[in-house]
């Protein structure tokens, strides 16, 4: 966070407010992924299928209904969940490991091929795309505004909460929140000004900042409600069906309807994602939504993270895209190879992730 | 639609299932053997791809080429397993997350080197049609439905008669138990990735007179190699040969009558026995 | 005397279960001994624990005077432990000849067609059937190439043997405790888990009766016959006709 005035510096404003965007949006997928591989033990191959219905049902809204884009949110986060339930009816005799990992694989290439062929073009544009039409409300001035109220609502309550949960139960895990939490306050405030001195200039310079402010906040959301969950009752169950399903089964949890409540949240989340990532770019095409590329930066990114705490993929997402974009600058091409090398240097040096280097903090601290 | 269109898509199709099971069999072997689902077998195949077509246009000569891309492949492969994926042996979910990696790594490479362009060259011996009872059909389809009918037997043999086949087809089916008789299982595990990829590493060379090699060769045939292994039954010789031929045909008769449905087709008929016979269509 | 097989303080856990609570014992040479228990007592967990499928979580097994305790289950195999688990296990796919070959791994491949030999002598019925697929064979044919396949290795020491006569008709267990009876004259050692007594007390001297992962009673083999309480009380089994 400190280094934050040093990188506006070299990398100019919008850019990085872009590059912040799209680590907000892309960690809402990949936190959608972690859910179900970090608390479920579900490998989803099919990931990218939320994301794209996502997109999809976005740009169906938006150009050829002129819904507000807030209802197109809403009717991707229906969607996504939807999708998510049927996705589990789907697989309900055989949901885990390898065969759920194919048969989400399976759901995903078929809607992928389908959506890439040129007869199909009237529902996916073929493989050009769908241009979308920038929401208005992301053209507003007072958007953001809006939305720097609300997110320091949000944030300020959430440390209220967070301080006060901190106190009885385990406290390596929710010490850290406040942290992280201040840590977005003074990126908030930090950039606030910033953004309105900008957005003032032009409408097309607002729609960035406006998306900055609408994913961060989303994002937080997000992370807090995922938080909350995986620590309630819920979350606990979740954990004892990755660890002995039949065991779980035995103690009479309907294992079927935790796992398809998991999908349908992640199902939703990542579809949110898709919401906000196709207006973002403008455009939604079969490769940006359904191919198999973006199951894998789903795995990417959570891995580096760590799959084991909701932050895990925020860190990781946010590792993965700036080191992607900021090599782009140096080494071109190669800084997908450089992603790669890491991806595999992780699975080595660090197998819970950049999430368990923060786990060592408080640690050290307890041992005084 | 007629006759000959349906007999020569057909040929078309056991011609591309001759291709399919060159990377699909190495892919069930592995799974089957040592549980890892390997993401970065469809980049040997597209690299074996490269490989071939460097070495058929500056030799000219198409068994040399072959040659290159099996050797070099499984070198590879090779290396893969012994250098990373032995180290986290008993981690299959942890070693197919690092065969993503690998795949990134590969796949990006190539197309660094290669770029977009689609590379393609046919042997003179076997640029020609032959005229069959009125229908026209390519030589060089013909010659790889031969050439893979010679793999698949090679590939019988040593799984049938060699003792390292023997090991591999029982720990297919139960590795403790074989483990259990004295024997270290994890040193067939090598040799069937050196196997594997130099097959993988074939097969992409040997489409390159056909279908060229260009940057997505790679996962859209390692996609197609996943249905297999699932249609076929992970770890059957036979069930791999024949969904290999199965979703060669069905995908060719599916591009001349119904082309917007090609690619879906396989995954449907993936989904379709995933769901009713997960097993696969073909025991032991 | 040095035992054959020592057990020392073993503790073995199955994901959260605690199986295995601290179990002690020796076998030497040609001592056979039976291990009883109602179900769930921990049985097939210990014999899989001597075998090295599974990993105790704390106390030794010492083999031949050496510590296994660390060995991987191949090199156990190949130090002369053999393994008959219950569920037979046979290799479905491959030919009753494959399984035979795949047991005979590691010996000199001169001995091979002698100890086939050996093997058939002892199961005649699966001479006919050697290039029959074993998944093909009927339930008792399948059991015999169970034992079969451990005992073509002539360097089989100690024999962990998993209820052999499960659901087999008597003409199969009278054939299966013969060839205990013969691999007991030729030098091997037995760990039998039974339920039958008649087996128990043809070819085991001494016996353990393990509840709840200890062992809670140990004797002669022969005593089980004199004294039927024990069996009705430990094991839950009546005794019929000897």
């Amino acid at each position: 966070m400190l280094t934050l005035p040093a990188i506006i510096h070299y990398t100019g404003f919008t850019r990085l407010t872009g590059i912040l965007t799209s680590i907000f949006i892309l960690s809402l997928y990949s936190l959608s992924f972690s859910i179900l591989l970090g608390y479920l033990g579900l490998l989803n191959f099919g990931h990218a299928l939320f994301f794209g219905l996502g997109g999809y049902t976005t740009a169906y809204a938006l150009n050829y209904m002129g819904a507000p884009y807030m209802a197109a949110i809403l009717a991707s986060l229906l969607v996504g969940a939807i999708s998510g339930i049927a996705l589990s009816f789907i697989v309900r005799r055989v949901f885990h490991g390898v065969p759920f990992a194919f048969i989400s694989l399976a759901v995903m290439l078929i809607v992928y091929f389908l959506y890439r062929k040129r007869e199909l073009r009237l529902l996916s544009g073929g493989e050009q795309g769908i241009n979308l039409v920038v929401p208005g409300s992301m053209k507003a001035v007072i958007f953001s505004e809006t939305l720097v109220i609300l997110g320091a609502f949000v944030v300020a309550s959430s440390v209220v909460r967070a301080v006060i949960a901190s106190r009885p139960l385990r406290r390596g895990s929710t010490a850290f929140a406040p942290l992280a939490l201040a840590g977005v306050v003074a990126v908030l405030l930090a950039n606030s000004w910033y953004i309105e001195e900008l957005s003032l200039e032009s409408p097309a310079l607002r729609i960035t900042p406006n998306y900055y402010f609408l994913s961060l906040n989303l994002l937080v959301l997000s992370y807090l409600f995922t938080k909350r969950l995986v620590e309630s009752p819920v979350g606990r169950v979740w954990l004892a069906i990755r660890e002995n399903e039949q065991r779980a089964s035995a103690l009479g949890f309907d294992v079927f309807k935790y796992k398809a409540l998991a999908m349908a949240m992640a199902g939703s989340m990542a579809a949110l994602a898709g919401s906000l990532y196709a207006p973002f770019t403008f455009n939604i095409n079969p490769d940006k939504a359904f191919s198999p590329l973006v199951s894998v930066y789903a795995i990417i990114y959570s891995i580096i993270g760590g799959v084991w705490t909701p932050l895990g993929p925020i860190l990781g997402t946010g590792f993965v895209v700036f080191l992607e974009r900021l090599l782009a600058d140096y080494t071109g091409k190669w800084s997908t190879i450089i992603v790669g090398a890491v991806f595999i240097a992780v699975m080595y040096a660090m197998p819970r992730g950049l999430a368990g280097l923060l786990e060592k903090a408080p640690r050290l601290r307890r041992g005084r | 639609m007629s006759l000959e269109t349906l007999i020569v898509a057909i040929v078309d199709g056991i011609a591309l299932g001759a291709t399919l099971f060159m990377i699909s069999s190495g892919l069930s072997l592995i799974f089957g053997l040592m549980g890892i689902v390997n993401f970065a077998h469809g980049s040997l195949f597209m690299l074996g791809a490269y490989i071939g077509y460097e070495v058929f246009s500056s030799t000219n000569s198409l068994a040399l080429g072959l040659a290159a891309a099996t050797a070099s492949m499984s070198l590879l492969g090779g290396t893969i397993e012994s250098g990373l994926l032995k180290r986290k042996s008993g981690d299959v979910l942890g070693q197919a997350l690092i065969t993503i990696g690998v795949m990134l790594l590969l796949d990006r490479t190539a197309w660094i080197i290669w770029g977009e362009t689609t590379y393609k060259w046919v042997p003179d011996s076997l640029k020609g049609v032959i005229e069959l009872g009125g229908i026209i059909f390519y030589e060089y389809r013909l010659f790889l439905i031969a050439f893979g009918a010679v793999i698949a037997a090679a590939v019988f043999s040593f799984l049938k008669y060699t003792n390292y086949g023997t090991i591999i087809r029982a720990a297919i089916e139960d590795r403790e138990m074989v483990e259990a008789l004295g024997i270290d299982v994890r040193k067939t595990f090598t040799i069937t990735f050196i196997l594997g990829s130099g097959l993988a590493g074939l097969g992409g060379a040997v489409l390159v007179p056909w279908l060229g090699v260009y940057p997505t060769l790679g996962i859209t045939y390692l996609l197609y190699a996943f249905a297999i292994v699932v249609i076929g039954g992970i770890g059957s010789f036979t069930g791999t040969l024949a969904a290999s031929l199965l979703v060669g045909v069905t995908q060719q008769l599916a591009a001349y009558y119904v082309p917007w449905l090609a690619e879906a087709t396989i995954f449907i008929l993936m989904l379709a026995v995933l769901l009713l016979r997960p097993e696969g269509l073909v025991r032991g | 005397m040095r035992p054959l097989l020592e057990l020392k303080d073993l503790h073995v856990h199955l994901g959260t279960l605690y199986i295995i609570q601290g179990v002690n014992f020796r076998v030497h040479e040609g001592e056979n001994l039976a291990i009883l228990g109602r179900n769930g007592a921990g049985k097939t967990t210990l014999l899989k624990s001597i075998m090295g499928i599974l990993k105790p979580s704390k106390g030794s097994i010492k083999f031949r005077g050496r510590d296994i305790t660390g060995a991987r289950l191949h090199e156990r195999a190949r130090m002369g432990i053999g393994y008959v688990p219950d569920t037979r296990r046979i290799f479905g796919s491959l030919t009753v000849r494959e399984n035979l070959l795949l047991g005979a791994a590691g010996i000199d491949k001169k001995i091979i067609p002698e100890r086939l030999e050996f093997v058939l002598k002892i199961f005649p019925d699966l001479a006919k059937l050697m290039n029959h697929k074993a998944r093909n064979l009927s339930g008792g044919q399948q059991q015999m190439l169970n034992i079969a396949r451990i005992i073509v290795n002539p360097h089989r020491r100690l024999l962990l043997v998993d209820e052999p006569t499960e659901g087999l008709s008597p003409l199969y267990v009278k054939r299966i405790s013969e060839a205990f009876e013969v691999l007991t004259r030729e030098g091997v050692t037995i760990i039998l888990v039974e339920t039958k007594p008649l087996l128990v007390k043809r070819i085991t001297k001494r016996y353990v009766i393990l509840s709840h992962g200890k062992i809670v009673k140990e004797g002669d083999s022969g005593e089980l016959f004199e004294n039927p309480e024990i069996m009705r009380r430990y094991i839950g089994v009546e005794m019929r006709g000897g």
